[in-house]
């Protein structure tokens, strides 16, 4: 299992880290973030039970870890995470989406996962993984297009 | 109108993949040794199937050494005037009683090429203790100094929560950050300095708040 691990984290480790800085609002967050998720897969690997794919329940323990670290920068920091300041630079409105609609956005984006694997790490369906990826692309398209328009 | 929503669909994974920039440089052996690390600090035993006997011995054993553990630290905090919070993974860096917990991968270091809280920012300032340094594999660099002066804070630096002080962080795309920490008990011309490259405000704040736990 320890094995297992050591290969997903190898293969993925640079998708798992874009992706997981892009929830926690900046790189050095996503780094620890990948690390702490998989120091605790390691540790917790008794409980995987096979049901699923390995990788969805590695990917929701850093997800969470993501979060948690978002989480933690904001009570700690008044200034917004420097991603998001990047996203202002670029012209690129997330704010506009939901913290859910980010999220899926980013896994699907920067980790390259398929809807099914998504769901899982997010605790929903496949469907609503398609949806909510559909309306998140549809409304940044339409800003984007507004913004370039004015 | 496809071909527009393509074009649409192509400019905005563009700007998508300039959004993050992050090259991942962790080992292995990292997350084997934090994971280790983790067994060790939460007496997890998870997964391991042991006869309830050497389990109430364990149980037993750990109670004993987390009160030693806690007399000791009572004692080293009471002579310290300082505070210990851990939330990084790495050593302790302490300065005038006050203990910050690095994160994984740093060591201590007497290396002098941390830049300087005098150097990095010409402000007026006693240094009123020999600086503490940290320095991780990967480049990263961590200088803690204890100053004391009226105009020490830059006018730019925001305001942030340390725990439960207040502290002065620079601008997050400034390198190296650095982050002025209210010494509580001394009022507000007395300063923990944390000039650090390497680390992101919000790391850097996170080592300086566990010596000053809310």
């Amino acid at each position: 299992m320890v094995d297992e691990l050591e290969a997903l984290y190898r293969q993925r480790l640079g998708a798992y880290t874009r992706a997981a800085a892009a929830i926690a609002g900046d790189e050095e967050s996503g780094r620890d973030a990948v690390q702490e998720a998989f120091a605790k897969a390691v540790c917790k690997r008794g409980r995987f039970r096979g049901e699923g794919l390995l990788e969805a329940w590695v990917l929701r323990i850093v997800v969470n870890s993501a979060r948690d670290a978002r989480r933690s920068r904001a009570r700690r920091l008044e200034l917004p995470p420097p991603i998001a300041l990047r996203a202002e630079e670029l012209g690129l409105p997330l704010e506009i989406l939901t913290e859910r609609q980010r999220e899926v956005l980013f896994l699907h984006y920067y980790a390259d996962l398929d809807y099914a694997t998504i769901a899982h790490a997010l605790a929903i369906s496949p469907g609503t993984v398609g949806a909510i990826l559909s309306t998140a692309r549809q409304t940044l398209r339409k800003a984007l297009t507004e913004e370039v328009a004015r | 109108m496809r071909e527009n929503l393509s074009h649409e669909d192509a400019y905005l994974d563009s700007l998508l993949d300039q959004l993050v920039r992050v090259e991942p440089t962790l080992a292995w052996d990292d997350v084997v040794d934090l994971a280790r690390r983790m067994r060790r600090t939460r007496g997890s035993l998870v997964g391991a199937k042991r006869p309830r006997l050497l389990a109430l011995v364990l149980l037993a054993a750990i109670v004993a050494l987390v009160g030693l553990a806690f007399t000791a630290g009572r004692a080293e905090h009471s002579q310290a005037g300082g505070q210990h919070h851990r939330v990084g993974h790495g050593p302790t860096i302490s300065l005038s009683g006050y203990h910050m917990r690095l994160p994984a991968g740093y060591q201590l270091t007497r290396d002098q090429a941390c830049p300087r809280a005098g150097t990095a920012l010409g402000q007026p300032m006693t240094v009123l203790q020999s600086w503490k340094a940290a320095a991780s594999a990967s480049g990263g660099c961590l200088r803690l100094e204890f100053v004391a002066g009226t105009s020490v804070v830059p006018s730019g630096a925001s305001s942030v929560q340390v725990g439960s002080t207040t502290g002065y962080v620079t601008s997050s795309s400034a390198s190296p950050v650095t982050l002025y920490v209210v010494v509580p008990s001394l009022g507000s011309d007395h300063y923990l300095v944390l000039i650090a490259t390497g680390l992101s405000p919000a790391r850097l704040i996170a080592v300086a708040a566990s010596a000053f736990p809310s």
